[in-house]
């Protein structure tokens, strides 16, 4: 039985995107003159699917060495895989929420992900490293918005106009 | 070549750019001593701030940050046994066996000094062999640059370690890939954009050096974390003091391999890495037999062999980059793309159109080797703490530089999330064991590959004869053959092991 190891996987997933790229290079909208020259904007993704195919069926073919898959799997998968989401959740909450409190957000959740056991000390570390990045930000004349939330709570209370 | 050192010495020297000087290797030193982190995470962590600068400002203080990291690398490796990159792997052989001998002062001052020896001969060869490529390559026409970038894309994959051929030709393809999503100028027809307007100016090269290397590495550290308990040897009362006979010991070594590892540096694809294993094979072979059977066991001479070789090849990757606008590593493209982003095309009109920038960048890596052994060397002990510093912490601050890095340059929160998502395909694909400076230098070439290709065929009346229409295509496109067949025919039918 022919066994799967990280090269044989990696030649599969490239192969189904070469694939699917040279499908994608097709719908590229060309004029008719364009469709009449030698190079057009296709010609590149066409030779690029055709080259990497030919790599990926190769990967596929030759032997490589077994991969120890149980290795892979016993890796530390739950906190990277949330750091992942906390970073995308530092996009989504950005704009909403304003630099200061989203990066304090981001760096207090990870550093709690990373196993700091007490909250007093990463709440310190997050809040100067934001406010102090804020600042610097500031000085060098680049806005970061305060955010829409903080916005309309200052607003709420009277502290901006 | 004296007018233009004057020229480079006068943009350097003044106050503004030696503060960079120092400052970028202040921090690469810091960035590259983590475990994991090289100068491509460095480099990039730093360009956005040099947004902001003039261009020789940029490329001089991006060139400290460079040496910086490569020797912060050194560092990790001699203090706790962690290559911070892959061409420093080879100074842990010797470095970490001195270091815990109990002489780990000793052990960096060789680094220091072989770094220091060994950058300053190559930034004279690159000086003087610079300015004669770029008068040469002034000749090149669309089809040799063509062939040269192919040839430069081949040799990345040829030279990558044995097995890897496949995967990293791979990831060429799927760099390439990446660099035709957008806008095709040409022809102004968008690509693979998928109808989001955040997608027609294309994947910013920073954004993708970010998410495979500083974000991708951050995860990786998390996700292995090997090195994390492992007691970095402390440098509080040690000395920095190399005695005569000892520096005379490996005076002729640093000079064989700073040669050596400035002319693999040169070849495309090459690299700190090849260059500093072999100065350091070569460097046993021509050893006494009494001498060899300190290799390993915490030989000097096996310290400064590799970390000649390893800063000489950085100087000599620059020589593509500056005379043909070719970058031959993950490196060199990612500072290529630093100067796109310039607005700077290098190649060789860069010598004639703006030799300020060539000549800055020449002399100023040769004032960051001065700055590492003169300012960086007794600061090591203070700086050496970052490695006490625990991970939980680190890699947050690590991931907020990254993302505040990109978002800073575009202020759209979607570049944040594409990050992310390349940043989860970066870490399978490091699972797997595909490397990622080859996707780098195909994202970074692909456009600059497309745009030579479509200049020659409408030279050539839309023939491909242009391949083998001048000898200098000819005698490059048989390189690139040569490139593909040989490691080819060698993943395909490997030799049977003994």
């Amino acid at each position: 039985m022919v066994s799967i190891t990280s090269a044989r996987l990696g030649g599969i997933l490239f192969l189904i995107l070469c694939v699917a790229y040279g499908i994608y290079a097709d719908d590229i909208h060309l004029d008719y003159w364009s469709e009449q020259e030698v190079f057009n904007a296709r010609s590149m993704p066409y030779f690029i699917a055709i080259a990497g195919s030919f790599c990926a069926i190769l990967l596929i073919l030759v032997p490589a060495p077994k991969t120890d898959w149980s290795a892979v799997l016993g890796l530390n998968w739950l906190p990277a895989c949330l750091l992942l989401v906390i970073m995308s959740g530092y996009g989504i909450l950005l704009e909403p929420l304003g630099f200061v409190i989203a990066t304090i957000l981001l760096l207090i959740t990870a550093f709690l992900v990373l196993g700091v056991r007490s909250f007093r000390a990463p709440l310190l570390v997050a809040a100067t490293i934001a406010m102090a990045f804020w600042l610097l930000m500031d000085k060098l004349g680049i806005y970061l918005a305060p955010g829409v939330l903080p916005e309309q709570l200052f607003q709420y209370l009277g502290v901006t106009g | 070549m004296l007018d233009g050192l004057f020229i480079g010495l006068q943009t350097v020297l003044t106050f503004h750019n030696l503060i960079l000087v120092f400052a970028g290797c202040a921090t690469g030193t810091l960035i590259g001593m983590l475990p994991g982190l090289g100068p491509i995470t460095a480099i990039a962590l730093m360009i956005p701030i040099t947004y902001g600068f003039d261009p020789s400002s940029g490329m001089i203080l991006l060139a400290g940050v460079y040496y910086g990291a490569i020797f912060g690398g050194s560092t990790s490796s001699i203090l706790i046994n962690a290559p911070g990159v892959a061409g420093t792997v080879a100074t842990a052989f010797d470095g970490y066996p001195i270091a815990r001998n109990g002489q780990p002062g000793k052990a960096l001052a060789i680094a220091a000094y072989s770094s220091f020896a060994g950058g300053t001969l190559a930034a004279l060869l690159l000086a003087g062999t610079a300015p004669f490529l770029a008068d040469l390559s002034l000749g090149f026409q669309s089809a040799d640059y063509f062939a040269l970038m192919l040839l430069g894309l081949t040799l990345v994959s040829a030279f990558s370690s044995q097995g890897e051929y496949l995967k990293a030709l791979m990831m060429t393809c799927f760099g390439l890939m990446l660099s035709t999503v957008g806008t095709d100028l040409s022809a102004g027809v968008q690509r693979f954009t998928f109808g989001r307007m955040d997608l027609i100016d294309g994947i910013s090269f920073l954004m993708l050096a970010m998410a495979t290397f500083a974000l991708s590495e951050a995860i990786m550290m998390v996700l292995k974390p090997t090195h994390a308990n492992e007691p970095a040897i402390r440098l509080d009362k040690t000395s920095l003091h190399l005695s005569l006979p000892e520096l005379r010991s490996i005076v002729p070594t640093i000079s064989r391999s700073s040669v050596l590892g400035f002319f693999v540096g040169v070849l495309p694809g090459a690299g700190a890495t090849i260059a500093s294993f072999l100065a350091y094979g070569v460097e046993r072979n021509l050893a006494t037999s009494e001498d060899r059977k300190q290799f390993g066991q915490g030989s000097l001479k096996g310290l400064a062999a590799p970390e000649a070789a390893n800063n000489a090849a950085c100087t000599g990757s620059f020589v593509p980059l500056l005379t043909l606008g070719i970058p031959g590593s993950g490196t060199t493209a990612i500072l290529l793309g630093a100067l796109l982003a310039y607005g700077i095309q290098p190649g060789p009109r860069l010598f004639i159109d703006e030799p300020e920038i060539f000549w800055s960048v020449i002399v100023s890596m040769y004032f960051g080797n001065l700055m590492l052994l003169v300012l960086n060397l007794p600061l090591i002990p203070y700086i050496a703490r970052l490695l006490l510093v625990p991970r939980q912490y680190l890699i947050p601050i690590i991931m907020f530089f990254s993302l505040m890095g990109v978002y800073l340059v575009s202020f759209n929160v979607f570049d944040i999330q594409m990050m992310v998502f390349i940043a989860i395909c970066a870490v399978l694909l490091r699972l797997l064991e595909f490397p990622m400076a080859p996707l780098l230098l195909g994202f970074i070439l692909g456009g600059m590959l497309e745009d030579n290709l479509r200049r020659a065929l409408a030279v050539a009346d839309g023939q491909f004869s242009f391949l083998w229409d001048r000898p200098t295509t000819v005698v490059l496109m048989s390189l690139v053959v040569i490139a593909i067949l040989i490691p080819m025919i060698r993943a395909l039918w490997p030799k049977p092991s003994r």
